[in-house]
């Protein structure tokens, strides 16, 4: 496994490389001059002269690749063309709110798809199971934003239970800070819920008519047993790996939840980028998401060959 | 001789789309999945919410983006949804923002399904560092959350609808990509292909006579399913700011101007907010029952 792991972490060298190149040659897509798609028709040539000279574009494009390769490897993202400010200043500001989100959202996602997914299989074809796929169904097909916003409405305005979207740090307020995420998390979550509950439904499903299952009730163990020891274990497997593209999604997801409740997180961050035109922003907030996702895949991987001994390393 | 024989695919059919599937399959598929009442019913929806946003210059009682009465009127006869906060009907924007959210969540998957097919035929059908380019590149574009790189990619183009088609197609071209890549491997070496070559068919020809009706049916089945996702997709760019561009009205952005009134009129929310539920669940259903159905590994 050790030679395994240690290709795996060469390949994702590479694969960082790939992506950051592929950010890179995002600003290129720009038509015309970026700077001047930044500063707008009425700035000056000198202005839009600055702007070049702090995008690193009015240099040879090898030595612009170079450059940027070799900053984004010491974790400098630039700076801010609107605020002046090192980018990587505000990641590491807003990155905690976002991580938070996507944790408790995994955890809520688990804690709910994986016991309906199981109750839904021994189910099977009956009311319940009827009930909970089509809950599954319904929750793959709303948009997040459609439920956040509906949420908003009903629960924050109509009913009163639960504040309006407006961020309390936990340090100000722990409870006031529960109470406001609580909203965002299941918008996130509620799509990865029903993933998780359809895979554990099949994985389930597939696994409960297996010999073994099938000896283990024969030799007179009770159901609940033969379910939480035997089955549960080996219908997992499917579920890791789907976890992980959760992971990936609910990394996406975020951008659209975060700014539906005013979550000060990475999304903020890369709307106001794109609103503005401000490139070294948007570049660098792209680059920590699909860095991140390449490392989740990577994560996803080690653990489910962990968990699944058949699974060869070769 | 003609090329008859090219096209006889039918008896390995039977045997399910992983080993090919050729039209009449996908045919009979077709008949199947619609026995089944969820897919009809969806199927049905589909096409009545395809017929009412497309005849929107017909059915539509107002023009979306002329105002018309008080703003944020309720509910009533006159105007059956009510009035939005510019007092313009909130009924007609929703049929043709229809017009807008399917239209381009239809022209990005097609050509999304175009271009991802072919370069998933070349890169099955040819294989060698054609295959490694093309399917490397696709694993790298993967690499991206989706809703993230198409807001990189508007970001660089710059806001507009036909920006978002491309962004759309581009995000969704891996997945036919893949499939197609998958499909292509599994029949290239089927009896039908090599007879194919036997005769003096060209590569073209086989790929187009022998490969692309054998691996229609996961074309099929993929189609269903993204264009439910290219609505998620074009919906949530609107709702953002980063697509449809107000006064043209979108599903996604008339669900984000809701929010500021919503507790006035809550049907500004809730109208448009079905709107892409229902269809996109109704495009969900109907992806699962044409798998099911093309599938028979699948099938209970």
């Amino acid at each position: 496994m050790g030679r395994y792991v240690s290709r795996r972490l060469l390949l994702l060298v590479v694969q960082v490389i790939l992506v950051a190149t592929v950010v890179f040659l995002l600003i290129r897509l720009v038509p015309g001059d970026p700077a001047r798609a930044i500063l707008g028709e009425t700035a000056s040539e000198e202005q839009v002269a600055r702007v070049r000279t702090l995008l690193g574009i009015d240099r040879p494009i090898h030595e612009q690749y170079v450059s940027w390769i070799g900053r984004v490897a010491r974790g400098d993202f630039g700076t801010s063309v609107i605020s002046g400010r090192p980018v990587m200043l505000d990641i590491q500001q807003r990155i905690g709110n976002t991580v938070e989100l996507i944790a408790l959202s995994t955890i809520v996602s688990l804690l709910i798809g994986i016991p309906l997914g199981i109750v839904a299989a021994l189910r099977a074809n009956r009311a319940t199971d009827y009930a909970l796929s089509s809950f599954a169904m319904l929750g793959l097909s709303l948009p997040s934003f459609v439920v956040g916003t509906i949420m908003l409405l009903v629960f924050g305005l109509m009913l009163r239970w639960l504040p309006p979207a407006q961020f309390v740090p936990w340090y100000v307020d722990p409870g006031q800070h529960l109470r406001v995420i609580i909203l965002p998390v299941i918008a996130l979550s509620l799509s990865s819920v029903a993933v998780v509950l359809r895979m554990t439904r099949s994985s389930m499903l597939e696994v409960i008519r297996q010999d073994y299952i099938r000896t283990a009730r024969a030799k007179g163990l009770s159901g609940r047993l033969v379910i939480l020891r035997h089955a549960l274990r080996n219908s997992l497997n499917p579920v890791v790996s789907i976890v992980g593209l959760e992971l990936a999604a609910l990394l996406g997801g975020t951008v659209i939840v975060e700014s539906i409740f005013n979550w000060p997180g990475l999304s903020s961050l890369l709307i106001a980028g794109v609103r503005s035109r401000d490139y070294p922003v948007v570049q660098g907030v792209v680059l920590l998401i699909a860095v991140l996702t390449v490392l989740i895949n990577l994560l996803v991987d080690l653990v489910y060959g962990w968990l699944d001994p058949r699974i060869s390393y070769a | 001789m003609t090329a008859t024989p090219v096209t006889a695919p039918t008896a390995i059919a039977s045997q399910g789309w992983r080993r090919g599937a050729g039209p009449a399959a996908v045919e009979s598929a077709w008949r199947r999945a619609l026995r089944n009442p969820r897919v009809s019913i969806s199927a049905f929806i589909l096409l009545l919410i395809a017929a009412v946003s497309f005849g929107a210059p017909v059915l539509a009682p107002y023009s979306p983006t002329t105002l018309t009465d008080m703003p944020l009127l309720p509910p009533s006869s006159q105007y059956l949804l009510g009035t939005d906060d510019f007092g313009r009907d909130a009924l007609s924007r929703l049929l043709y923002a229809g017009q807008i959210s399917l239209g381009v969540s239809i022209a990005s998957v097609l050509i999304a399904t175009v271009i991802g097919v072919w370069l998933g035929l070349l890169a099955g059908y040819y294989r060698g560092w054609g295959e490694t380019i093309i399917m490397r590149a696709m694993d790298l574009l993967l690499s991206f959350p989706t809703i993230v790189l198409a807001i990189a990619i508007v970001s660089a183009l710059g806001i507009s609808l036909q920006n978002v088609i491309i962004v759309i197609a581009i995000v969704y071209i891996p997945r036919f990509v893949r499939v197609v890549f998958g499909a292509t491997l599994a029949v290239r070496q089927s009896e039908y292909v090599q007879s194919a070559r036997v005769i003096g068919a060209g590569d073209g020809r086989i790929l187009r006579t022998a490969i692309l009706p054998n691996v229609a049916a996961p074309i099929l089945v993929q189609t269903s399913l993204s264009l439910g996702f290219a609505i998620l997709v074009e919906t949530g760019l609107s709702f953002l700011g980063l697509g449809a561009q107000p006064p043209t009205p979108s599903w996604g952005n008339m669900v984000s101007a809701a929010r500021n009134v919503m507790e006035l009129n809550p049907w500004l929310l809730i109208a448009p907010s079905a709107a892409i539920g229902i269809t996109i669940l109704a495009l969900n259903t109907l992806g699962d029952g044409l798998r099911d159905a093309l599938d028979p590994r699948l099938r209970s």
